[in-house]
Parts: structure tokens; C-alpha cells; sequence
């Protein structure tokens, strides 16, 4: 009804370590949503629940004050999902806005 | 008919704090089951009282404003009797005994704990006469979030004016450490328009 999007159960969970004597960090995520098994006003289905696993590592060079190079892959099992919160998920005849599949960066930067 | 009789000190703090509560009760209730002609002969009235005593004994300990721990004993014991024109009368017992410990914290403005443990002992005497005794451990953790209401009236789409509600609830937990973290969150929520849900 171009009101609101229904929800349902979305959990997060984030965590992330750095090994006691080295310059590495280490950390990842969970995001994920519950099946939503309503299907109300003029929806035609119910939705699936996802769980995608993010994970990073960053170094941290001891010599170069300020340096952070990070490696991260977001959705590492490659799950073909759209966020909960994107609309249309519920009726066949559209095709929802996905998320990226699994996705790999490499980034240097650099604080001063 | 229920007497109850308790004691609390609302201005108590620090380590003693007691509470206690006494509670009896007996209801009796008497149901007319007659006859439906042709076929079906009622039971005249079907009859069912129960008694139950129950006692509770504790002690709160206030760590700070926010932060206590309770500690008690409590106890009942039903006896519930059904007789009808057929049947009875019969009659059944159960009694326990438990002891418990909760912890209600509040690490954080506005998030707060709750988890406890208890023991219960449970002895039951069935209508045949058959005997039971029962007795176990449990436990409970609880994490309050926060609790949403949102309502707008008279939101318009197109030229259909629509009364919106979205409600749920916001759960989080987190843990840091040196350097790192544990971070959880949970949110359940649901849409009605104009009463019930509605889609995207």
C-alpha cells in the first residue's frame, strides 16, 4: 500500500579482535532476517529469511604511524538476497532491488 | 473468597529489605449441567472447589539504586475437588516448595538484565491416589530493549486516507574488551494499515 515496508525480525551481530602481540585486527558480521510468513492486503508472497556473513582483517604496519590496510569480503557465501527493508519483496510480479553478491576490497588509507 | 497479607518496606535500601506474602484462597464454583431431551441426560451440576494456600519469603538486596539481587522461599498447596450426579467426589493435590535467586542489573542507562535461578520441589497426589515427587532446577536471562509505538493518523495515499501503526521492539547486548567488541542486535517490528498488516 506504498505506506510501509513489513519488517518482520532483522538480528545483527558484529564483532571484532585484535590478537594480543601483533599488528592485525581481525572482525566480522552477521545480518540476517527472520522469514516473514504474512501475507497481508494485496501481497502475493511471503518472504524468505537471509543471513549473510561479513568478515575483515586490518594491519596495522608497526613502522608507519597512521596506516590502516584493511581486507574485507562482504557477503561471503555469495547469497542472492534483498534487504529487509527493500520494497516489493512481497508481490511476484517484481523483481526486488538485490544486494551485491560476494564482494572483495582491498583498502589503504591513511590518517595524519 | 481470597485473604492476602503482605509485607514490603517501600522505603527500605541496603541489605535488608524483606518482603513477605501470605495468600489464601477458595473458590467454588457450580456449574448446572442438565438434561438436552431426547437423548442426552446431563449430570446435574457439575461442582469444582479449589483451596490453595501460598506463602513467599524474601530478601532483597540493593547493591545500588539500580542494581539489586532477591533471594526467597516460596510454597503452595492446591487441593482441588470435582464431583458431579456420575462422577466423584474426586480429588487432586500439588504442593511446592522453591527457592530462588534473581539479579536485576542495569550496566547501562535505560538497558537492563534480569537472570536468576530456582529450585523447585514439587510433590502431587493424583485422583487414583497415585503419588509424585518432583523436584528441579531452572534458570532465566532477560535483556530489556526498548519497546515502540508509532501511530499516525490520516496519512494519505493517492485520495485514501490510511491509519498507520508500527510497533515492535529493539534488543541489544554488547561486550568490549581491550580493543574489541561483541555487539548483538535484534529488532522485531510490524506494520498494520488502517487495522490489519499490510505490504510493501
Amino acid at each position: 500500500m506504498d505506506l510501509g515496508t513489513p519488517p518482520g525480525g532483522v538480528l545483527a551481530i558484529e564483532a571484532q579482535h585484535p590478537p594480543e602481540g601483533n599488528a592485525f585486527t581481525f572482525g566480522g558480521a552477521v545480518e540476517a532476517a527472520k522469514a516473514y510468513n504474512h501475507k497481508d492486503a494485496t501481497a502475493s508472497k511471503t518472504i524468505a529469511g537471509y543471513a549473510v556473513l561479513n568478515l575483515f582483517a586490518e594491519y596495522q604496519p608497526p613502522g608507519v604511524e597512521g596506516l590502516v590496510i584493511r581486507a574485507e569480503v562482504n557477503n561471503l557465501f555469495d547469497r542472492t538476497y534483498a534487504d529487509r527493508a527493500t520494497y516489493g519483496q512481497d508481490f511476484n510480479s517484481i523483481t526486488p532491488l538485490y544486494e551485491p553478491g560476494r564482494s572483495v576490497q582491498l583498502v589503504a588509507s591513511m590518517r595524519f | 473468597m481470597t485473604v492476602s497479607l503482605s509485607y514490603v518496606n517501600t522505603q527500605a535500601s541496603g541489605m535488608w529489605d524483606p518482603r513477605l506474602v501470605l495468600g489464601w484462597s477458595k473458590v467454588d464454583i457450580a456449574v448446572d449441567q442438565p438434561d438436552i431431551p431426547p437423548r442426552i441426560v446431563g449430570p446435574g451440576v457439575s461442582r469444582g472447589l479449589n483451596k490453595t494456600f501460598s506463602a513467599r519469603a524474601e530478601n532483597r538486596f540493593h547493591l545500588s539504586d539500580v542494581n539489586t539481587i532477591t533471594a526467597g522461599i516460596d510454597y503452595y498447596d492446591k487441593e482441588s475437588t470435582y464431583s458431579d450426579l456420575t462422577y466423584g467426589p474426586v480429588t487432586e493435590k500439588a504442593s511446592n516448595v522453591g527457592l530462588y535467586v534473581q539479579a536485576r542489573l542495569e550496566p547501562a542507562e535505560g538497558r537492563s538484565t534480569s537472570f536468576g535461578l530456582r529450585w523447585d520441589d514439587q510433590r502431587f497426589t493424583g485422583i487414583s491416589g497415585w503419588k509424585g515427587d518432583f523436584s528441579g532446577l531452572s534458570g532465566n536471562l532477560s535483556l530489556d530493549g526498548e519497546i515502540f509505538l508509532t501511530k499516525i493518523d490520516d496519512a494519505r495515499d493517492r485520495v485514501i486516507m490510511n491509519d498507520l501503526e508500527s510497533r515492535g521492539f529493539n534488543l541489544g547486548l554488547g561486550y568490549g574488551w581491550e580493543g574489541g567488541y561483541l555487539r548483538a542486535s535484534y529488532s522485531q517490528s510490524k506494520i498494520r494499515v488502517n487495522g490489519p498488516g499490510t505490504d510493501s
